[in-house]
Formats: structure tokens, C-alpha cells, sequence
């Protein structure tokens, strides 16, 4: 049994006595799965059955607790590196876990919790609290992004709403073949010395602000995040542990802050909303090649639902880089043979999410991303049968296509279909 | 996955089940059509209220579902009504909830907290014809009819199950009701003690008959009486719908902040 396994083992039980204490109802659902990839040599063919454990109790009206626990059984097949984590073949995991605290003006969330920002649909520039698992795109939310640890404080202050987020330990993105193909500096090659976290210390938490507000039926709010990127950049790195010292290369999180804000407004069937967000990284001249450029993104997202069995969603999306350096960037990139491929000073995109909703027991859903310039592109569609209430019988696969070096043609070789039978009690 | 076709229209729910006020003096063989719906549709004086709606779906193979939710709801003005529900079950759905506030001089607000996506979103409304839940009423039938929508003509009295009832036909006042409701005609059965609606039959756009409904159960709470039991059948795909109200309490005293965004994010 390994440490992971034990420490799940003694959660469960913890869990379990906290169940029998409170005398609450247990929720949840069993789930099997089978995700299949076909294109890769590092194939991940994902079979697994998944229970969820779900406890949830208010505590008069000052209190609340919620916890989910998930006992996953999940077969990796052929090359994979996430047996030492997620993919790992059996584990148990809380999800969710956390106490609420409630006073007339302050409400506290505090434990390991989900918090997702942002109106428009999928694509959420201030939604940026917790990491994506890349590795695990499925229908649903909790498979594909990942709780953290944290303190949420919400302060309400007559018709505004001041939220207030404190994440003290960094969790990356998990993001499929992430380090492959890096080397040990033969043949002229850098170094490869790895991932390179932020320390967990306090200074280098994650903090995150959002003030909303209601102003003649418009939903509107502006936020700022500071911490680190989710995603992995690369940089040069000295070590001089043994002598003599080398040059390689590393991956790192940078620091970024991200200002933001977002509205939504509904007229009878039809509904606009918006979001953007600027994000000022360590490089705001841009001519540092090894940290990301200054960015921003918005999204506009126009909603129809013209029947009840259909609905619509087009999200117009623009982001772009500023102070760019191409040249000298690649020039720096080329010298420690690493590929440079340049984001372009404007992307534009569109993604649409359809729904359909023909009978009581069938949906059918498509969410798909086209960017305009590059002509990359990502779906993930998926239909769902209901034969029994509770009961879901989904199949769907995510596909990505587009020339290499494209944002979704680098992940061409990630295409998966699924299968997935849950059952909720 | 949450179906949005849930959330439409609900508000009005307790509208429907507020089936008749006070009892006017008038001698009650001389009413006319109009003055007979008159009283159906006078209002109890209700503050608030809570309970659980059970909806039982049965479709022509005998597949049957079943939802269950608990509600809370208060009159903000005359015309305006707070509305919070939450879904208790199938399983899958459950802490599913909707927040409606109605507007007199804009559209309403509202909003669907989903736990999966542990967040609450502004929603689009769908239209008065549609299907609220999935189910055979649609919005405008469990909603709160508006009497000048409408052309009265009263027809033979009846019995419906041994009770007195008079017999009303509805017709759209305009094209526009006739489009937004789907409906050519409503005959309606209603009773002369209660002054309640016990049966009746919809008409397509085409004048064929579309759905029947029965209101089996009809109880007196707080000195109202409220249709607590009505069923819906489709006759045209034989599709059944059963709408019931369980532990209905009225003027308790809710207070405001059940009714806003906060409380419905915590979805508890």
C-alpha cells in the first residue's frame, strides 16, 4: 500500500466518523468509465469505476460543512505518466471539502473548494483560482479542473458583493506528456532540470478579489488575481550542484496579476454577456524571452433559447499579446535548442455550445472552439441517456485538430472517445 | 446534466395552485362566463408560502419519472412574487436551484444555481407555450391566467364527479395568445362551491383536443383553497403528467434574504 493509498484510507475513515457523527444523509454516485485514445504512442486508454461519497449538513443558520470523497479504481493502459498521481490505479481523494460560516454581512468558506469566475461559457478569462486537468476533459466540471485549499470570504455591503480569495499553496495545471522529450544535455543540448514550483510559503500565495453587483437587471463585476500562471513556461536555469556550474533549461510558473471584469444581461429569450481580463506578467517592456508578454482576452458571448428543447450559445473571442520581440526572442529560444513557436499579436476565436434536449430521457451537447487565424480547432460533444431517474449513460470523445505548433494542433494526438455509466443515489 | 427546460415559468406555480378567493353575493345562475372566472381567478390573500412539489412524468411506454422540489415563495408587491426552488430529487439534480424575482416594468430575474458548475448564472426565460419541467403543463397552465386574455362563454352547467360545476369555454382574445399558448379553445369545468377548477380540455391550434386535466385533490389552507393535485394528460402522444403539493404552509413568515442570489449559492 503506498502512502497516497494509506493517506486516502485514513481520510475515508475520518470521513466516515464524521458521517456517523452528524448523522447526515450520504449522497453521491458510482461511475465506470472508459476513455479511449487512439493516435498517440503514449496512449491513455482510461478504464475505470469511480464512487463518490457526498456529505453535506447546515449547522443551524450560522454553519455549514461539505465533503466528497472519491474511491477510484482507474486502469492506465500503455505508457503513462500519471501513475504517480491521478491515474494512479487505485486512490482515494476528497474532491471538495470545507466548512461554511455564516454572519449577517460575512459569509466563510474555508477548506479544499472549487471557485469558478467569470459569465461567459467555457472560456473564462478571470476564472483563474483553480488549475485544469487536462488530462481528464470529460462532461464534467469536477473531472477536469481541480479543487484547492483555500479561504473564501464573502463581504456583503448593501447592493455590492466584495469576494475575497486567499490560496495559499500553488497547484499547477496537469497537463498530459507535460516534460516528454527533455534530455540530459548531451550532445551540445542543455540541461534539463526539471519543474521548478513556487516554495510553499505565504508570500507566495494566490489572491483574488471580485466585487460584484446588480444595476437595473445587469450582472456586473471586475476582479484581479494575483499568484502564478497555471501553465508551465520555459527558462533558462544555472546549477552548480555538483561543479562545475551549467546552463539548462526549466519549467516554471511564472507571476502574473490579472485584471478582469464581466457582465451579463438577459432580454426574454436572448441573453449578452461579457468578460475580459488583462494580464500584466514581470515583462511588461516584453524583452525578456524567457517570461510570457503582457496579454489580454475577452469574450462575448450572445444566448438564445428558442424552444425548450434547444438552446444556443456563440462566444466571439479575442486575446492578444503586446510588446512582442519576435526576432530576439527566437534568437534566444534557438540558442538553447528549444522550438520557438511565437503567439501572434491577435487570435480571434469563436466557440459555440448547442444543446438539444429532444425528449425527457435524451440531450445531446456540442462544445467547440475554432480559432479564426490558425484554423485550429477543439470539440467535445457528447450525448446522454437517462434510462432511469438518476441514471446517465453518456458517450461523447473530444477531438482537437490543426497544424502543428497550434495552440489545439499540438494536442491533435490527445483525441479521445468516451464512454461513461453513472448512476446517482 | 441539468435540463434548463426545468427552470421556465415556475413562479407561477403557486399561482396555479391559488384556484379561488372570497365568494362574491351575486345570485350564481346569472353570472356569465366572464364573471365566473372572475372569481376563479381572485386571489387569496397569501403572503408567503413553502412546501414540496412532486411532479410524476409518465410517458406512453409507462416510463415513469419522478422530481421533487422544495419551494419558497413571497409576494413582493400585488403583482410581483419571490420564488426560490430546490431540487431534492433524482439524485443527480439534487441542490439544483432557481431564484425568480418578478418585475412589474422589466423582465425577471432569474437565476439557476448548478452545484456541478458551483455557480450561479443569469438565465434566458423560454416562452409561455413551452413545457415547464419537461412536463405536459405548460407555463401558461400552471401560471396565472390574465382574464382579459381571454373570451367567455359559458355553456350548459354539468356535474363532475357528482359535484355542481359550471362549464366555461375560453377563447384567445387575440392571435397572440392563441400563438403564445398553443391553445384554440379551453373548456373548463369548474366547481360552484369552491368556485375551483376540476376539469378541462385544451384544444390545439387546429381545434383538435390536445390535454385533459383532473384536479383530484383540492385543500382549504390558511383561508385559501389551493389545487394540491392535478394531472395533465397529453391525449395526443399519451404522455401524463402529475403535479402534486405536499406539506404546504402558508403566511409563516419568510424572510427576504431566502429570496437572493447569496442564499441560493449555497445550495444547502
Amino acid at each position: 500500500m503506498n502512502r497516497r493509498l494509506g493517506f486516502g484510507v485514513v481520510v475515508s475513515v475520518l470521513f466516515w466518523q464524521m458521517v456517523s457523527f452528524a448523522q447526515t444523509p450520504l449522497s453521491g454516485y458510482v461511475k465506470f468509465y472508459h476513455h479511449n485514445r487512439w493516435e498517440s504512442s503514449d496512449a491513455i486508454s482510461r478504464t475505470g469505476t469511480r464512487m463518490q461519497l457526498t456529505v453535506s449538513q447546515t449547522l443551524g443558520d450560522r454553519a455549514a460543512f461539505f465533503g466528497s470523497l472519491d474511491f477510484d479504481v482507474d486502469e492506465v493502459r500503455g505508457r503513462s505518466r500519471f501513475q504517480e498521481d491521478r491515474g494512479a490505479n487505485v486512490e482515494i481523494y476528497p474532491v471538495e471539502m470545507y466548512i461554511d460560516l455564516y454572519s449577517p454581512w460575512l459569509d466563510l468558506r474555508i477548506g479544499k473548494q472549487f471557485i469558478f469566475w467569470g459569465k461567459t461559457e467555457w472560456i473564462n478569462p478571470t476564472d483563474n483560482i483553480n488549475p485544469w486537468d487536462y488530462a481528464n476533459i470529460s462532461a464534467e466540471i469536477e473531472d477536469y479542473r481541480l479543487a484547492v485549499n483555500a479561504i473564501k470570504a464573502d463581504l456583503y455591503l448593501g447592493q455590492f458583493t466584495l469576494e475575497g480569495v486567499f490560496v495559499p499553496v500553488f497547484t499547477p495545471d496537469r497537463i498530459p506528456g507535460m516534460g516528454s522529450g527533455m534530455h540530459g544535455g548531451g550532445d551540445g543540448m542543455p540541461r534539463w532540470f526539471g519543474t521548478s514550483l513556487p516554495e510553499a510559503k505565504l508570500h507566495n500565495g494566490q489572491i483574488a478579489f471580485r466585487l460584484m453587483h446588480n444595476l437595473g437587471g445587469v450582472d456586473w463585476s471586475v476582479s484581479y488575481y494575483r499568484g502564478n500562471q497555471h501553465q508551465p513556461q520555459m527558462r533558462t536555469a544555472v546549477r552548480c550542484i555538483p561543479d562545475p556550474c551549467v546552463l539548462g533549461l526549466e519549467q516554471f510558473y511564472p507571476k502574473v496579476q490579472i485584471f478582469g471584469g464581466d457582465f451579463q444581461k438577459v432580454f426574454g429569450r436572448w441573453g449578452i454577456r461579457g468578460e475580459g481580463a488583462y494580464t500584466r506578467t514581470r515583462d511588461l517592456s516584453g524583452t525578456d524571452p524567457w517570461l510570457p508578454n503582457p496579454h489580454y482576452q475577452t469574450v462575448l458571448a450572445l444566448d438564445y433559447t428558442p424552444t425548450d428543447d434547444f438552446g444556443l450559445v456563440a462566444q466571439w473571442v479575442l486575446e492578444g499579446w503586446l510588446k512582442q520581440h519576435l526576432e530576439s526572442d527566437a534568437l534566444a529560444w534557438r540558442q538553447m535548442h528549444v522550438p520557438y513557436s511565437p503567439e501572434p499579436r491577435r487570435r480571434t476565436s469563436w466557440s459555440a455550445r448547442l444543446h438539444w434536449e429532444p425528449a425527457n430521457y435524451w440531450s445531446a451537447q456540442l462544445i467547440g472552439v475554432v480559432n479564426a487565424d490558425t484554423h485550429d480547432r477543439f470539440a467535445l460533444a457528447f450525448v446522454n441517456y437517462q434510462p432511469a431517474d438518476a441514471l446517465n449513460i453518456t458517450v461523447g470523445g473530444v477531438f482537437f485538430g490543426g497544424r502543428p505548433g497550434t495552440p489545439f494542433g499540438r494536442m491533435a494526438d490527445q483525441d479521445r472517445l468516451f464512454l461513461e455509466l453513472k448512476a446517482s443515489f | 446534466m441539468m435540463r434548463s427546460k426545468y427552470w421556465f415559468g415556475l413562479s407561477f406555480v403557486l399561482a396555479a395552485a391559488v384556484v379561488a378567493g372570497p365568494i362574491g353575493a351575486q345570485p350564481q345562475d346569472q353570472l356569465t362566463g366572464r364573471q365566473i372566472m372572475e372569481k376563479v381567478l381572485a386571489s387569496g390573500d397569501w403572503k408567503d408560502m413553502r412546501g414540496d412539489l412532486v411532479m410524476i412524468l409518465t410517458n406512453a411506454r409507462g416510463q415513469v419519472r419522478e422530481r421533487r422540489l422544495k419551494f419558497y415563495s413571497k409576494k413582493r408587491s400585488k403583482d410581483e412574487t419571490m420564488m426560490l426552488m430546490r431540487f431534492i430529487a433524482p439524485a443527480d439534480v439534487k441542490g439544483t436551484g432557481f431564484l425568480v424575482i418578478e418585475h412589474k416594468d422589466r423582465d425577471d430575474d432569474r437565476y439557476l444555481y448548478l452545484p456541478a458548475l458551483r455557480r450561479v448564472n443569469r438565465i434566458t426565460a423560454s416562452g409561455r407555450g413551452g413545457n415547464f419541467m419537461g412536463s405536459d403543463f405548460s407555463y401558461y397552465d400552471i401560471g396565472r391566467p390574465k382574464l382579459d386574455d381571454w373570451v367567455y362563454k359559458r355553456l350548459q352547467d354539468a356535474q363532475w364527479e357528482g359535484k355542481d360545476c359550471y362549464v366555461v369555454e375560453c377563447d384567445p382574445a387575440t392571435e397572440q395568445i392563441r400563438k403564445d399558448t398553443r391553445y384554440s379553445k379551453i373548456i373548463r369545468w369548474i366547481r360552484k362551491d369552491i368556485f375551483t377548477t376540476v376539469y378541462a380540455e385544451y384544444y390545439d391550434k387546429d381545434g383538435d383536443k390536445w390535454k385533459e386535466l383532473r384536479v383530484p385533490e383540492t385543500k382549504h389552507i390558511g383561508g385559501i383553497w389551493f389545487a394540491t393535485h392535478m394531472i395533465m394528460k397529453d391525449v395526443q402522444i399519451d404522455h401524463t403528467s402529475e403535479m402534486r403539493f405536499e406539506n404546504l404552509e402558508v403566511n409563516v413568515g419568510l424572510p427576504d434574504r431566502i429570496f437572493t442570489v447569496r442564499y441560493l449559492q449555497r445550495g444547502l
